[in-house]
């Protein structure tokens, strides 16, 4: 019993560290929890459906790339590595695998991550702040919390298309910066050390069945969600220069 | 990925301009004549909110051109023309679409002269119509597939555009048939099964008015 229990335990862990297959994480509270500002229906859509194609296509690009015997073992020691490390090496491998695994793996890693980011909604988006050090982070990068949550708004409501508009740390400046992203690029596909805090998915997908059209109400309604203590760990890790992402 | 340098908060709300040059279209028929291929409340949105809000955005951005023009504020004019790209090119991309679908007929393919083109191009219309529904379903993010008009070459192709960048400016092809592949095209009804939209879509092509753009693009 306890060999066969150490033996599934390894085969996972072995799994885990092998990073070839990705799982679909659930959600962190039920699919109802969001209400009313994500519906239910609209979770489970964006979720069940989108993470979930988003995780089998990157896999099946994964075990393609794994098997790859052009450049000698170049590609399959790349497909190896986990996905947030293979997302900074597109540019070495050939197109077909990189644009695929820009937009599946892209859509992945910005999926697991928003998805943690959220939780219950507050009544009103002004009783939900950020407090200690990533507040103080935020007046000095943006003058104060305020200006910073009009500017990622006007950012949100103003991209043209599928994108995200992202808070992350510049690997150059190392201060907090906003900027948004085409598609399911995130910002680690242009700079490896660029250390990503927060983000909002402005694709229809996320908000259309409970908004429509009116994406200004969505992002108006996102600060009612926004989990500050998930996003300030974040920052505070950004800080002490680890690199799990 | 392109800096933000400054932002002002602006909103999309439509203002109204007293000299507005661009009206929304009517669409050629009923808000639920496509079903049950596009439903009725998928048009609506459509057409009253996703096309009307082009529309009105684009007016705004030209007024503010031209405003611009005339005080020779070349920064504010350069700084425009995305807003007149996107809205413009929206407002263009959306006016040929209502046009290029009809309600379902039965048995529903092209003839004429445009069915002997697509022959000559593509080997046959499946071929065209697999290729165009590769390309649309292709589409990374928002975009639209087209079925264009290379008039130098005399031929028929297939391509794409992301977002609302219209086909002719940004390819040179003129516009044939298209296909909406935003999220908002289908979502409310296919979900994120893109592939089932632009499959169905077919059924309320309407070649008459694809073969009307034909002749006049040759």
């Amino acid at each position: 019993m306890m060999i066969s229990a150490a033996i599934v335990f390894l085969i996972t862990f072995a799994g885990v560290y092998s990073q070839t297959t990705l799982t679909l994480p659930p959600l962190p509270y039920a699919y109802n929890a969001l209400e009313p500002v994500l519906s239910e229906k609209l979770m489970h859509l964006h979720h069940d459906k989108h993470f979930f194609a988003y995780t089998n296509k990157t896999n099946m690009v994964l075990r393609l790339l794994c098997n790859e015997t052009k450049d000698g073992d170049k590609l399959k020691e790349i497909g190896n590595l986990p996905i947030e490390i293979i997302l900074t090496r597109l540019g070495e491998l050939p197109e077909t695998y990189a644009l695929s695994l820009r937009h599946n793996g892209g859509g992945y890693i910005n999926h697991k991550l928003f998805f943690s980011l959220l939780k219950a909604p507050t009544a009103t988006a002004a009783e939900n702040k950020p407090t200690g050090v990533f507040l103080e982070a935020l007046e000095k990068s943006f003058g104060s919390f305020d200006k910073f949550r009009e500017l990622f708004s006007a950012a949100s409501v103003n991209l043209f298309g599928s994108g995200w508009v992202w808070l992350y740390i510049d690997a150059r400046t190392k201060t907090l910066v906003l900027n948004f992203t085409a598609n399911q690029d995130n910002p680690i596909m242009f700079d490896k050390n660029h250390f990503v805090i927060m983000g909002i998915d402005l694709w229809e997908h996320a908000y259309y069945p409970v908004y429509e059209n009116r994406r200004a109400e969505y992002v108006e309604n996102f600060w009612r969600l926004v989990n500050w203590p998930v996003v300030s760990q974040r920052y505070i890790e950004s800080q002490t220069k680890r690199s799990d992402l | 990925m392109q800096t933000i340098i400054k932002l002002a908060p602006r909103t999309l709300v439509p203002a109204l301009s007293r000299c507005s040059k661009h009206t929304l279209p009517d669409l050629p028929y009923d808000y639920n004549a496509l079903e049950p291929i596009i439903s009725g409340e998928i048009m609506k949105l459509h057409h009253q909110k996703h096309h009307a809000t082009y529309v009105n955005n684009l007016n705004v951005a030209e007024e503010k051109y031209n405003d611009a023009k005339a005080k020779n504020d070349l920064n504010t004019m350069i700084h425009l023309q995305p807003a007149i790209r996107f809205n413009g090119g929206g407002h263009l991309n959306h006016s040929i679409f209502w046009q290029v679908l009809c309600p379902k007929e039965g048995g529903n393919q092209p003839s004429g002269a445009l069915a002997d083109q697509i022959k000559k191009d593509f080997g046959s219309f499946d071929k065209m119509v697999t290729q165009l529904s590769n390309a649309s379903v292709g589409v990374q993010g928002s975009g639209w597939g087209w079925l264009g008009f290379n008039k130098q070459e005399q031929r028929l192709q297939v391509a794409t555009c992301s977002n609302q960048d219209p086909l002719q400016a940004t390819t040179g092809l003129l516009p044939i048939f298209g296909i909406d592949v935003w999220e908002h095209a289908y979502y409310l009804q296919y979900k994120n099964v893109r592939a089932d939209y632009v499959k169905a879509i077919f059924q309320i092509a309407n070649w008459k008015k694809a073969d009307e753009l034909f002749q006049k693009a040759k």
